[in-house]
């Protein structure tokens, strides 16, 4: 009787153990910022510029997925003519109002988000944008300073692959890739 | 102790099992947001008419807008090219629902300014309101040197003045149509005599068929309720194409009206569409982001 309640408790506790040191922690925002430049040739008098800062993502440390959505309506550019523009004539928010990210980190495990340190990291996955669905290929890090986690990337959006046609009468002023910048901070998510 | 082990096993794997389950996303849970419609016209304006289009906060609308001669004058005068009649006029957005406007008219030496507020908004949904309302209040001075008809009434400063007040309800029913109903009144403070209404009462009806991402096949008719003599006049009727090129749109047209603003257009008599006394007309707009958006 001693011994099955000791074991019990063994059982227990290795059970919490395992939890704590095998859980698969996840992180998320919803205060995503992502900057996109897509500065033509020609124009030197507007900068064609947006960002937004409610993107959401969800990381799971476990298996290294990645997942990341923004609605387009909410890049915020310093001209309205040119807001209205990106929605109406480019990305077409009202018929795709949402672009994602589906994808993957490449060896999760040398990542460990409970330490400091600044992790360089690739990600695999699907870019869907203006209804086009891309495998893509990204390098980024995750940096943790004093417990604060953030992951960022920088990389290039070639705007033809996702059949977003600048017309001929601008297209000197609108870059043919456009750079994106990608910033969040990670919260850990608390399972509900 | 094996059961015990069993139990251990089980409880571990199926933590496993739950973590892989469904879309990482899902698990935020999603706000439902309001959405609010937008470009339901491509500019301020249907043609003549205030459209339910509002001008975005610190975008100032530099308007040109022209009206040729009748078509059915032939070569001799170019189809009314060699006549034109022209406003110029700024439009700027104060606040996301309101905005002012000011314009000069060669016709009359006419000056004119509005105010034009959104009270309801169409969106959808968290907040659903299926359409949009819209005042418009705007003021015009007549500036000719001799502005009345008869020639022993004295020119006073009202006498010149004529206001007009008008709602708008429109809704954009999908992107490519949208439809408006605007009932106006136009209020003059001097007419020519006792039979022409000082107050006259007008009903707008406005639309918009997009046909593709630059053009849109725009029209703007009025019904004049009270007009005098009705039986010898035409209702303004404009049909025609909104184009836009970047910063740009045009509003070519053609039109039996030759006003420019909301007293003249419907109180200045307007030629016959069905006897070919057709205007070519155009309104340009360009916009300018005076005060810049924060980024």
């Amino acid at each position: 009787m001693k011994k099955s309640v000791v074991f019990t408790v063994l059982c227990l506790g290795l059970l919490f153990v395992s939890h704590e040191t095998w859980a698969q922690q996840k992180y998320f925002t919803k205060s995503g910022v992502i900057v996109f430049d897509a500065e033509g040739k020609l124009d030197d008098i507007e900068e064609i510029k947006a960002k937004t800062t409610t993107a959401t993502c969800v990381y799971d440390e476990g298996t290294g997925n990645f997942e990341w959505a923004v609605p387009i309506k909410s890049f915020v550019f310093a001209s309205s003519l040119m807001q209205e523009h990106f929605n109406e004539n480019y990305l077409e928010s009202s018929k795709y109002p949402k672009s994602t990210f589906i994808g993957k980190v490449e060896k999760p495990s040398a990542v460990n988000l409970s330490k400091d340190g600044t992790y360089p990291v690739k990600v695999n996955g699907k870019l869907t944008m203006h209804g086009v669905t891309q495998e893509v290929s990204v390098d980024g890090q995750f940096i943790v300073q004093k417990g604060v986690i953030s992951a960022n990337s920088s990389f290039d959006i070639a705007l033809k692959d996702y059949k977003i046609d600048i017309p001929t009468v601008v297209f000197m002023k609108v870059a043919d890739v456009a750079k994106v910048k990608v910033n969040a901070n990670l919260q850990a998510l608390k399972s509900k | 102790m094996k059961k015990y082990l069993f139990i251990l096993l089980a409880l571990c794997s199926q933590s496993a099992v739950f973590a892989q389950g469904g879309s990482l996303l899902d698990l935020l849970g999603e706000e439902e947001e309001t959405e609010f419609t937008t470009n339901a016209f491509k500019s301020s304006r249907v043609i003549n008419s205030q459209s339910m289009e509002m001008l975005q906060v610190g975008t100032l609308d530099f308007r040109i807008l022209h009206r040729f001669g009748a078509l059915n004058q032939g070569y001799k005068e170019f189809f009314g090219l060699d006549q034109a009649s022209m406003r110029m006029g700024f439009d700027y957005g104060v606040l996301p629902n309101m905005s002012i406007g000011i314009g000069r008219s060669t016709s009359k030496k006419e000056l004119d300014g509005f105010v034009k507020y959104r009270i309801l908004w169409q969106s959808k949904g968290k907040r659903n309101m299926p359409l949009s309302l819209i005042w418009v209040s705007g003021m015009t001075y007549n500036g000719l040197p001799q502005p009345l008809s008869q020639p022993d009434v004295e020119v006073t400063f009202s006498r010149r003045l004529a206001y007009y007040h008008q709602l708008i309800i429109g809704r954009k029913f999908s992107d490519r149509l949208t439809l408006q109903l605007s009932p106006i009144l136009v209020h003059r403070n001097i007419v020519d005599n006792i039979l022409v209404p000082n107050d006259l009462f007008a009903v707008g009806f406005g639309g918009r068929c997009k046909l593709s991402q630059r053009l849109a096949l725009v029209w703007d008719y009025s019904y004049l309720i009270n007009r005098f003599p009705a039986n010898l006049q035409s209702n303004p009727l404009s049909i025609g194409f909104d184009i836009e090129t970047g910063g740009h749109v045009f509003q070519l047209h053609f039109s039996n009206a030759i006003g420019m603003n909301e007293r003249a257009y419907l109180t200045d008599s307007n030629d016959n569409w069905l006897k070919g006394d057709i205007r070519f007309g155009f309104n340009l707009s360009r916009v300018f982001q005076v005060k810049k958006n924060k980024i």
